[in-house]
């Protein structure tokens, strides 16, 4: 039974979330514009009203058609689309708006039926994607981690978050001055952290992002590497930087 | 309808064709034959035609017509039958001797009939020549019977002919009856099978031949085809049995709550996050399934890209190391490493991972469980072995089926579905998953065929 536990509490807590209504705080960076292009009345409900009851302004597109026309007018800061869609499905749309030069971040919805969505709505441009069904705080958090964020830029090669400072250059870690001891995977779990540091990270973000497993194990891999990088990097500091996020998944505090 | 399959039947199309090639292959025998014979026959009735002329010029030799004249009123009078005719005429028109009476003659070849009194015919075939500046002497025989000879031969190949095109035709309906009664074996073999009757299959008639070749692949097909419906089958029953359970403990963690008028918002929220549990294991369980059909539809193939193995295995094993020793375990590794293949890497490290925690489920603490990669000859071996409790022999095959689990491991949590799309994914990398014994406990072998490395 040992190995269920951490996912069955993991799924427990995602489901308390939903029954709630309430969506952590940890990750407002303000409201954001946000277009909806989902065919499903009931789904593109589900979806607006968590992302309003997060702070944020959400226009829907009920076709492929209207998605792309209202995609194209550049006033959203992030795009969710559906795979299926009537008329124009959402690989094009995503192809092309990037053809027209638009860069807003895109977050491909896909079903497990379309063998290879992953990889070809990737290829088409996208910046992430999920796979129905979700638990909605797993949108959440992806659509946040889509959020531009202009500190952590990728080729930055010192990462500073607090009081922790990570070197990619010379896989070094350091937290108030003392030097941390990591393992190849946690450096990996810890840098990704930082990169998202203030915003929630999932743990299904966690695995395809550090991990590179696409697929949901049974094995609580996410919740003892997070066990065991807590044990090294928050042990003996008054203030733990790793928190959990209650029914969505893990965050780096960005400031005390 | 008979005649309607008659018509159309392929055996009375290749019928037809051989008696038309057998009528025009006699045709075109006869005529040479035909033409062969009459030529031979008209060469020698000149040549003999030739000879006599030229011993009528000998005996002119001397300027004597007298010795001609005598010659020619011999032969006349010999009385014998098939005698030559004769004429000597002078330019002048004046008749000098013989019994032939020709009007303006020239030198070469001529052709006269001659109808005599009682109906019958001579054809005569006469050679002109001139025997001196004044004399032409003219020398006739009757070819009437080259003729008769003719007609007879004509008549003859005409009955060979007509034999031949009924042979041909004969030939023609026992071949298309042989081939409509072996076609008609497989039609109602096939109505028979579309009536519902699965295990019917196309009779063998013994003869060997390209209809027998045909009935024996189309068994296999069916043979096939039936133990895939089984399969097919035995799934959705399983699918249908496996996913009652929860679909019942939903409802009536639902049903409870909303029976209890005390309940709490706290109770509520509880049973609400209890059915998401729940639904979320049916979710799970239809993604495997779903997952496992993809693969098995072959449909993933075009995902496939050159990658590490090696790489990719260790990855897996060491994102388990961390989870295994908290339980107990003691997962090692002993990978040989630059192993490269051509695959789905995503399916491959699913793969591995269910071997793994299939392991770590199935064993009892303090088991120690090695990953393992290493060339052999002619394959690759990717095994995943515990020294576990291990399982029988018997069972080695059934731990792949779909929902399959074992007595002992009814209550331990999962899917049914790990090892299923283990072999799945297996089989669309062309390898075999195989379960053996550790000695003690259980050794899974993912035996991938070297072809696939350089």
């Amino acid at each position: 039974m040992a190995d269920r536990d951490g996912k069955g509490l993991h799924r427990l807590i995602c489901g308390g979330m939903i029954a709630s209504g309430r969506w952590p705080i940890v990750d407002r960076f303000g409201p954001m514009k946000v277009l909806v292009i989902e065919d499903d009345i009931q789904t593109a409900a589900f979806i607006r009203k968590g992302l309003e009851e997060a702070g944020h302004v959400v226009d829907v597109a009920g076709t492929g058609r209207d998605g792309l026309f209202l995609a194209a007018g550049e006033l959203y800061e992030i795009i969710i689309t559906d795979r299926r869609l009537p008329g124009l499905d959402g690989l094009s749309i995503v192809k092309t708006i990037r053809g027209a030069g638009i860069k807003t971040p895109v977050l491909f919805v896909t079903t497990m039926t379309g063998v290879g969505d992953r990889i070809e709505g990737l290829e088409a441009g996208a910046d992430d994607y999920l796979i129905k069904p979700f638990a909605f705080g797993e949108l959440l958090a992806r659509v946040n981690a889509l959020a531009r964020r202009p500190a952590m830029a990728a080729s930055q090669t010192v990462l500073k978050v607090a009081d922790l400072e990570m070197d990619l250059l010379a896989r070094k870690v350091q937290r108030a001055g003392r030097e941390i001891d990591l393992q190849p995977r946690e450096f990996g779990l810890l840098e990704y952290l930082m990169r998202h540091a203030g915003k929630t990270v999932t743990r299904t973000m966690l695995l395809e992002n550090v991990w590179n497993f696409h697929f949901d194990p049974n094995t609580n891999i996410v919740e003892t590497h997070i066990s065991r990088l807590r044990s090294k990097v928050d042990k003996g500091f008054a203030t733990p930087l790793i928190e959990t996020v209650r029914g969505s998944g893990y965050s780096l505090r960005a400031s005390h | 309808m008979r005649l309607i399959n008659l018509s159309r039947g392929i055996g009375i199309r290749i019928a037809a064709l051989s008696a038309l090639l057998i009528v025009v292959s006699m045709v075109a025998l006869g005529t040479a034959v035909y033409t062969f014979i009459d030529d031979a026959l008209r060469s020698r009735g000149r040549l003999r035609i030739e000879q006599e002329v030229s011993r009528m010029v000998a005996l002119n030799a001397g300027g004597r017509l007298d010795v001609i004249a005598a010659e020619i009123e011999r032969q006349t009078l010999s009385g014998v039958t098939t005698r030559f005719a004769y004429h000597i005429v002078r330019m002048d028109g004046t008749h000098v001797v013989g019994d032939l009476w020709l009007d303006g003659v020239t030198p070469g070849w001529h052709r006269q009939t001659i109808t005599k009194d009682h109906g019958t015919g001579e054809h005569l075939l006469i050679l002109t020549t001139a025997l001196n500046h004044d004399l032409l002497l003219s020398i006739g025989r009757d070819v009437h019977w080259i003729s008769d000879v003719d007609e007879e031969l004509f008549e003859i190949l005409l009955r060979a002919l007509l034999g031949g095109i009924v042979l041909a035709l004969v030939t023609a309906l026992i071949a298309n009856r042989l081939v409509a009664r072996r076609v008609d074996l497989i039609t109602d073999s096939a109505n028979e099978i579309m009536k519902g009757h699965l295990k019917h299959r196309v009779p063998i008639t013994g003869a060997n031949d390209d209809f027998d070749r045909l009935s024996q692949t189309l068994n296999v097909m069916l043979d096939r085809n039936q133990a895939l419906m089984e399969s097919l089958e035995q799934v959705s029953n399983d699918i249908a049995h496996d996913l009652r359970t929860p679909l019942g403990r939903l409802r009536q963690g639902l049903e409870q709550v909303q029976r209890d008028d005390g309940a709490s918002p706290a109770e509520y929220a509880d049973a609400v996050d209890r059915a998401i549990v729940e639904a979320d294991g049916l979710l799970a369980t239809f993604t495997a399934l779903l997952r496992i059909a993809q693969i098995e539809a072959g449909a993933r193939k075009s995902a496939f890209r050159r990658f590490d193995l090696s790489e990719a295995l260790h990855s897996v094993s060491e994102a388990y190391e961390l989870s295994a020793e908290d339980e107990g375990h003691r997962l090692t590794s002993q990978i040989e490493p630059g192993i490269m293949i051509t695959g789905d890497r995503d399916l491959i490290v699913q793969m591995a991972a269910n071997l793994i925690e299939n392991a770590l489920a199935h064993t009892p603490a303090g088991t120690d469980i090695c990953v393992s990669l290493e060339r052999r000859a002619g394959s690759i071996v990717a095994a995943v072995a515990d020294h576990g409790l291990g399982v029988p022999e018997s069972e080695w095959q059934n731990i792949f089926r779909r929902f399959y689990r074992r007595e002992v491991s009814r209550t331990t949590p999962g899917t049914g579905l790990g090892l299923s799309l283990v072999a799945a994914v297996a089989r669309l990398h062309g390898a075999r998953a195989e379960a053996s014994d550790n000695h003690p406990g259980l050794r899974m072998d993912i035996v991938f065929p070297n072809t696939v490395t350089p």
